[in-house]
């Protein structure tokens, strides 16, 4: 197996503050007025993935798919249970967040390969393919901040696929690029699939998971509700 | 911790020191000339200042004010950067990555800032007779000096993320070192200033450093011993106090 999630759990402690006055804010000093509450965000979740096997996670916003994605990259640690992964893990999450705005996107390619684990050596040879793949050769010395979010997104998803991940984990990775950008990479994690690469995407793009995965987990309320092939779950999903 | 381990965090900590010590003065007319600037103008205000008082006490003081101004600022600049280094970062929320590599960018880049400030200094004091042979021995006490400062960090960076407070608590901290410890005064045998100063690490690196570079004589052991432990010694108390926050960091900021 690629990935091994075994019944694990995860809880967070919220507080929540209320709007106080400057007075009431002032004689609060020192006290701890913040009201907490424990929320099980996953509970007991265990899944398999086999080497060349691409897993779809759907769910409504807040129920826990985006804690479960950071938990197997290993962002996050689970209170119970564990994770088991063979490879190289590259998780593309929050991708904004690994680059810097006032670099260009040479720079950032560089500082985001890195980051994912690659050698200086490594992005150096893969970095012309992550720039054409990308499709952006003439915006190679541009800002960041002077690029949409479709670029960014095309950029840091070329230099994922090209980071040679045994296991890529993918959180709303089509939010942002155009519909061509999207077809292509739906056929590109098809091909990194069939050689042998592990794919666990997290998603709201019902048309693009359905293309995609092989099988989907539905998560409703911190737990598995559902889990299958991936056209039964996403029809059973979308009636709810 | 695996070997892998070592070098991702080596090769992250050097990647991210590279990028922030570009960004840092992007745009700015006179660029790293601000390294130079800053310091300069310290040493300036206080050495002026002073010039009827100390300055017949202290043999050669320009020399040891710069030694002095130099150290502390790169002390001061980087630790207090690393109580919001974990903090407000958002690449812990995205990327597993080795933590300590965000501690390691911060102490790199003040470090590159120091020997560049310590380059354009160094320069003047050969003119004020200083051997440019005892200079280059400034290198390995500056790299003592930052692994202590990482250690330091260690402690600091993980902390804050659950004690907000301990910024602003190091920051009067950083502050009141500035004035307790000899950066611009000398301390005199049998009083309470030295005694309390035998307990502060940047007295005995500031003293290591002087008398090597500005009166080439060789500094008492305990100092020696002190400047070679102290970096050992916060960062295995800082690596353990790290290791144990740094499962939660994700979660908290």
């Amino acid at each position: 197996m690629s990935i091994t999630v075994n019944s694990i759990s995860k809880r967070y402690t919220i507080g929540s503050h209320e709007p106080k006055s400057v007075l009431q804010q002032l004689l609060s000093v020192g006290g701890t007025s913040t009201q907490k509450r424990t929320l099980n965000v996953l509970s007991d979740i265990s899944f398999e993935l086999r080497p060349g096997e691409i897993l779809g996670i759907v769910g409504n916003n807040g129920c826990g798919k985006s804690t479960l994605i950071k938990i197997v990259a290993g962002i996050l640690q689970p209170d119970s249970g564990s994770v088991t992964i063979e490879g190289r893990v590259v998780p593309l999450i929050h991708l904004d967040t690994g680059v810097k705005a006032r670099l260009t996107m040479k720079e950032n390619i560089y500082l985001a390969g890195t980051l994912l684990g690659m050698t200086q050596k490594e992005i150096s040879q893969k970095f012309d393919d992550i720039v054409r793949y990308s499709g952006l050769d003439s915006f190679v010395h541009t800002k960041w901040y002077q690029f949409s979010d479709g670029m960014k997104q095309k950029v840091v998803f070329s230099i994922g696929i090209h980071s040679n991940p045994d296991v890529l984990l993918l959180d709303e990775a089509f939010s942002a690029g155009d519909e061509a950008f999207r077809l292509k990479s739906i056929e590109t994690i098809s091909a990194m699939a069939d050689s042998g690469v592990s794919i666990l995407m997290v998603g709201h793009n019902l048309g693009s998971m359905a293309a995609c995965c092989d099988r989907t987990l539905w998560i409703d309320g911190g737990v598995v509700k559902l889990q299958g092939k991936s056209a039964e779950v996403i029809a059973a999903y979308k009636k709810l | 911790m695996t070997k892998k381990y070592f070098t991702d965090f080596f090769r992250l900590g050097w990647r991210l020191a590279l990028v922030d010590f570009k960004l840092r003065n992007e745009g700015s007319y006179l660029g790293n000339v601000w390294y130079v600037i800053n310091p300069l103008l310290l040493f300036g205000v206080l050495y002026f200042v002073f010039v009827d008082r100390i300055v017949s006490e202290i043999e050669n003081y320009p020399a040891y004010l710069i030694i002095g101004i130099l150290m502390f600022n790169f002390f001061s600049r980087t630790t207090l950067e690393l109580t919001g280094i974990i903090r407000e970062s958002m690449l812990i929320k995205s990327f597993a990555f080795p933590r300590e590599s965000l501690v390691l960018s911060v102490v790199i880049k003040h470090l590159l800032a120091h020997l560049f400030e310590t380059v354009v200094f160094f320069a003047l004091l050969t003119f004020l007779g200083i051997s440019f042979l005892w200079v280059l021995l400034y290198v390995a006490i500056a790299l003592l000096f930052a692994a202590f400062v990482y250690g330091v960090g260690l402690i600091l960076s993980s902390v804050t993320v659950y004690l907000v407070d301990l910024g602003n608590v190091w920051q009067f901290f950083s502050f009141l070192l500035f004035f307790a410890t000899p950066v611009f005064y000398v301390v005199e045998q049998g009083t309470m200033v030295l005694a309390v100063n035998m307990f502060n690490p940047l007295y005995h690196f500031f003293t290591v450093a002087r008398e090597i570079i500005v009166y080439e004589t060789l500094p008492s052991s305990m100092s020696i011993g002190i400047v070679l432990a102290a970096p050992i010694i916060t960062i295995l108390v800082g690596q353990i106090i790290f290791n144990r926050c740094k499962g939660r960091f994700a979660e908290l900021i």
